[in-house]
């Protein structure tokens, strides 16, 4: 007897012990777990937004916690939860989300292949009515990068291309004239060198830049941006005497000094820094970057003078050839509990006054659906909406994000060894093509 | 209490709880780890079965696995020729620096205890080729022919960062050694210079081989921490430019995550395990010999 009650004491103290464990584990699970209210058998619906945009404040986060708010403000019902990462982990994390079928209600996306497919070849995301969003003059096409078999899988929220944004007070104090030709480039970049001045920065260690404007090397090259896809598809081949050149013209082109020394090196927020403090004439990014104007971290001379242009033509090609895309949007769980509220908020989130409107008011970045100019635009949305009126051709969603995610990452890397040399430029078209149709086995 | 201890079944359930949480936690995602080793899993959805095919490709056709693993390699054979004889060296002269000697133990510790995005960050900007300060040093004592782009050219990249990770984890180096030296009784000192030995006999052949209990247990630490070493890679370089600075952690890391390789990167992970199982009992075969007691 004895013996029984000291064995059951000694467990009952361990079990008091595990179970204090066991309520801190669950309680931290519960706070990021899909947090939906049912206990009080109410309509009350918790929606768990996941994005990208850390920033709450300003750019294109700022917008969104501001339709998120309103939203919340007209629905008292509806509480929706907002979960943000930085870029990078950001897909780390959904990966691991989708793992454990646990993705939030509401996910960015990117509606390119690199991103999605595998979340729809999956089941994960929720099938979406396209026309509930017929009449919000969404630009066209700019469904494509969403849908598969003729499904859509998400809504895009943005227009992106690639320009070159300049510093128009450099330019003008050292006499020197924006470029229009690849060759102009090279030699204002050349010229900028001389004077101490850093040519052209962009965020080469990330290495998603590279392969981009490698699109737009190889389109100055042909003429067209067909063969960089074919060749991705087995149509046609990266051993192609103009992929070849192309290469070479950029490895010429590093080599020549068009880029700050240390770009591959260099991290987003450094290039976007000695942009923005003036340490640098031109800066390679994508349109999103509108927001540079009106950025209080930057000295006013710089807001005042920063401009942007097409990327620099040769005479095969037009100044409207751009590299244009409709990447990121928003997409439904499939494994959400409120999908209705959930496509409720998202048909409030896209209509015209709110996210088209107020993204392009506050200058973070151009929507993917008409808007109207309010005639308040910074001087640089301004030449930005010109750059985009001058279409002539678009790419499409850029070379790196059109396969798999091990596709993405060997050809930022091959760039990497293109430009330091490791691999010559015949190398890199064999090794490009190895990886291409490594891709295509892969998904078949 | 011996009663209780006698109880078969009072044992288990004693035991049970514990042995469930290291079997859940432990034992279990290692053996699922070694089993989507075995498959072509992209981290998402259904996978096959592939068998032997992601080992064979990573010992036969991985180049990027083999630089890794030299890298990480050269990373540990540096540790321990550069960083080791250093941080020897400065705790026996520490041990000579009367009242300073605590200021500059504290001191030479610090980095140690500084957070490792921090030290990378800060590296990297020394190392910046446009405002670092290591080029503008070079340039302002008119050696303007060194200047580098530190970690941009690939072959000086790995370099540069085996000096950030031997900076960072000198204080740890440094202060066994130094501990080892303060254990060292008194009488032995005193006893080699009645025997008439003068300060480099004293150290070299009395006090240094004294030394060696405590080498062996610096040098493990620091082949571990440089076997797994990625921090201070992914932080500053994310492997670059082109591979050139990559480490294993990193890579498998980038391979089961950004390339959504899972089965691939978790072969990489069993492989990596194989290869520091093996390199620690190499050692342990190595650093056996015994110094005896004093």
């Amino acid at each position: 007897m004895k013996k029984r009650l000291l064995m059951l004491v000694s467990i009952l103290a361990l079990s008091i012990t595990l179970a204090a464990c066991n309520s801190n584990a669950k309680g931290s699970e519960n706070s990021d777990g899909n947090g939906t209210d049912k206990g009080d058998g109410s309509e009350k619906v918790t929606l768990n937004f996941f994005t990208p945009n850390p920033d709450r404040e300003t750019g294109m986060g700022g917008v969104e916690q501001q339709i998120i708010d309103s939203y919340m403000e007209e629905n008292p019902h509806v509480t929706i939860e907002v979960e943000a990462l930085q870029d990078e982990p950001y897909k780390d994390k959904i990966k691991i989300y989708s793992s454990t079928d646990q993705l939030p209600d509401i996910l960015m996306t990117w509606g390119q292949s690199s991103f999605i497919a595998p979340l729809i070849d999956n089941g994960l995301l929720h099938e979406l009515d396209s026309a509930e969003f017929e009449g919000m003059g969404f630009i066209e096409g700019s469904f494509d990068g969403f849908s598969k078999d003729g499904k859509l899988y998400g809504v895009p929220k943005n227009t992106d291309f690639l320009p070159l944004f300049i510093n128009k007070r450099l330019f003008e104090e050292n006499g020197l004239e924006p470029p229009k030709t690849e060759e102009e480039l090279i030699a204002v970049s050349k010229q900028f060198r001389d004077l101490g001045i850093n040519p052209v920065v962009t965020n080469g260690m990330d290495g998603w830049i590279l392969p981009m404007w490698f699109d737009y090397a190889l389109q100055r090259e042909t003429g067209s941006f067909d063969l960089m896809d074919q060749a991705l598809a087995g149509d046609a081949s990266y051993t192609d005497p103009a992929v070849i050149d192309a290469a070479a013209k950029m490895k010429g082109m590093v080599d020549a000094g068009v880029f700050a020394e240390g770009f591959l090196t260099a991290d987003y927020g450094t290039a976007r820094n000695l942009f923005g403090q003036e340490k640098a004439a031109m800066y390679l990014m994508g349109a999103w970057e509108m927001g540079l104007a009106t950025d209080e971290n930057f000295p006013e001379s710089f807001r005042e003078n920063v401009g942007v242009i097409n990327y620099p033509v040769t005479d095969k090609s037009e100044p409207g050839d751009l590299l244009a895309y409709n990447g990121a949007g928003y997409s439904i769980a499939e494994n959400s509990e409120h999908k209705e509220e959930a496509v409720k908020f998202l048909k409030y989130f896209y209509s015209s006054e709110n996210w088209p409107k107020l993204v392009w008011e506050s200058g973070a970045g151009m929507p993917a659906q008409k808007f109207d100019l309010t005639g308040d635009e910074s001087q640089l949305q301004k030449e930005m909406v010109d750059i985009f009126n001058s279409l002539t051709s678009a790419s499409g969603t850029p070379i790196l994000d059109e396969s798999t995610p091990e596709f993405k990452e060997t050809i930022m890397s091959l760039h990497q060894e293109l430009f330091t040399g490791e691999l010559t430029p015949e190398e890199f078209g064999e090794e490009l093509d190895a990886a291409a149709q490594k891709a295509r086995e892969a998904s078949e | 209490m011996n009663q209780l201890m006698s109880d078969k079944r009072t044992i288990f359930f004693l035991v049970a709880p514990g042995s469930l949480i290291l079997i859940s936690m432990i034992i279990f995602p290692i053996g699922m780890s070694i089993y989507y080793g075995f498959t072509d899993w992209g981290g998402i959805g259904d996978y096959n079965f592939v068998g032997l095919e992601n080992f064979k490709n990573i010992i036969f056709n991985d180049e990027i696995f083999s630089t890794s693993l030299i890298n990480a390699l050269l990373l540990t054979v540096a540790t321990i020729l550069i960083q080791h004889p250093i941080a020897i060296f400065l705790s026996i002269l520490i041990t000579h620096c009367g009242r300073w000697e605590k200021v500059l133990r504290t001191i030479l510790f610090i980095p140690a205890i500084i957070s490792i995005v921090v030290t990378a960050k800060l590296w990297a900007s020394i190392y910046n080729p446009q405002y670092g300060l290591l080029n503008n040093v070079l340039e302002s004592i008119g050696l303007s022919a060194l200047k580098q782009d530190w970690l941009g050219n690939p072959d000086i990249a790995i370099w540069s960062i085996i000096v950030v990770t031997m900076w960072q984890g000198f204080g740890y180096a440094f202060l066994l050694y130094y501990a080892g030296l303060k254990g060292v009784p008194d009488e032995l000192y005193e006893a080699a210079k009645i025997d008439g030995a003068n300060p480099f006999q004293l150290y070299l052949q009395v006090v240094i081989p004294l030394l060696a209990p405590m080498m062996r247990v610096a040098v493990i630490i620091a082949v571990i921490a440089c076997l797994k070493q990625m921090e201070v890679v992914y932080l500053m370089t994310g492997g670059g430019p082109g591979n050139s600075t990559q480490l294993l952690g990193n890579y498998l890391y980038q391979t089961a995550f950004s390339s959504a390789q899972y089965g691939y990167g978790n072969a990489i992970s069993v492989l990596f395990v194989i290869v520091v199982l093996i390199i620690t009992v190499v050692l342990n075969k190595f650093l056996k010999r015994d110094v005896g007691e004093y």
